[in-house]
């Protein structure tokens, strides 16, 4: 009876404490993930040369971004917006962050409710959008960016 | 003279095999995610049950697609679009793939010419999409997609 509630006692450890360890895992990863965020974030409200130099850190070399106009821009392309003064956000509030963890991979969504000139062009109002974040060199890096107008409920 | 040699050799060896290595593994990545990109342009060209099999399998549980409204569907309403005929996709191609492999993801970006409807409204002509793939259990499943109206 005793070796049998030992054995029983033994599978239940090694059942959990693997899938405890990858929770801890998780989390940790997705606080590091939401830092880079907020990062990006920064430089996305400070522009010119503070966000140049935060975006050049925190963005791969294949880097692509595909705005709500359906462009796929580079990395070069958001950096020089950036140093032109052609890009510059007033404001920018995320909403329904979900972060997923796949090992050395986040798929990031949300909503940005931000105002502001991207490559010289203005916007104001609502995205859904999409960050990939793959962790590189032992730090996350956003990989793409994809973001889509948000459609206002049709009003009675 | 001659150890010298033999050491950049081998200095260039280490740095070079493993490099051909990574290409050879992405290389062979790119080819399966081609496929599965086959096998879901298939399935939702044949739509109704066939295209809702064949989608429980190349989804993964959390799979969340954000459509060109930025609405969001999860697995279970992509499903049902199929199996109630909500979603039909009459024609659907794709255009200026580019894949990227990290590790066991697949990070995919192209263009869609498309005419039909999701989840009971109509889709864009053309949009451009993302597709990220997540290679568990030996097989690439489909984790999100989102695609974007190309404004002309």
């Amino acid at each position: 009876m005793k070796r049998s509630l030992a054995i029983v006692t033994l599978v239940i450890l090694a059942l959990t404490v693997p899938a405890s360890m990858l929770a801890q895992q998780n989390s940790k990863a997705e606080k590091e993930v939401r830092a880079v965020l907020a990062q990006s974030d920064q430089a996305n409200l400070k522009g010119g040369a503070e966000a140049v130099a935060i975006d050049d850190k925190i963005l791969t070399d294949d880097w692509t971004r595909i705005p709500p106009n359906g462009a796929a821009l580079t990395k070069a392309d958001i950096l020089n917006g950036f140093k032109a003064g052609q890009t510059k956000y007033d404001s920018l509030q995320h909403s329904d962050v979900k972060v997923r963890i796949y090992g050395h991979t986040a798929v990031v969504t949300g909503v940005a409710t931000e105002k502001g000139m991207r490559l010289g062009n203005s916007f104001s109002g609502k995205t859904r959008w999409t960050r990939v974040f793959v962790k590189q060199g032992g730090d996350w890096k956003i990989v793409l960016f994809q973001s889509t107008t948000l459609a206002e409920p049709a009003k009675q | 003279m001659k150890p010298r040699f033999v050491l950049m050799a081998l200095v260039i060896l280490a740095l070079a095999v493993p490099t051909f290595m990574l290409a050879q593994q992405n290389s062979k990545a790119e080819k399966e995610v081609r496929a599965v990109l086959d096998q879901i342009t298939a399935a939702n060209l044949k739509g109704g049950d066939e295209a809702a099999a064949a989608f429980d399998k190349l989804f993964a549980d959390d799979y969340a697609r954000i459509t060109s409204d930025g609405a969001v569907h999860n697995k279970a309403d992509m499903l049902n679009g199929f199996r109630t005929g909500k979603t039909k996709i009459e024609t659907l191609e794709l255009s200026d793939i580019k894949i990227r492999i990290y590790g066991h993801t697949a990070v995919v970006t192209g263009i869609t010419n498309s005419k039909g409807v999701l989840v009971g409204t109509n889709i864009p002509q053309q949009t451009r999409f993302t597709r990220v793939l997540v290679k568990r259990g030996g097989r690439w499943e489909s984790v999100l997609y989102q695609n974007t109206r190309i404004v002309p």
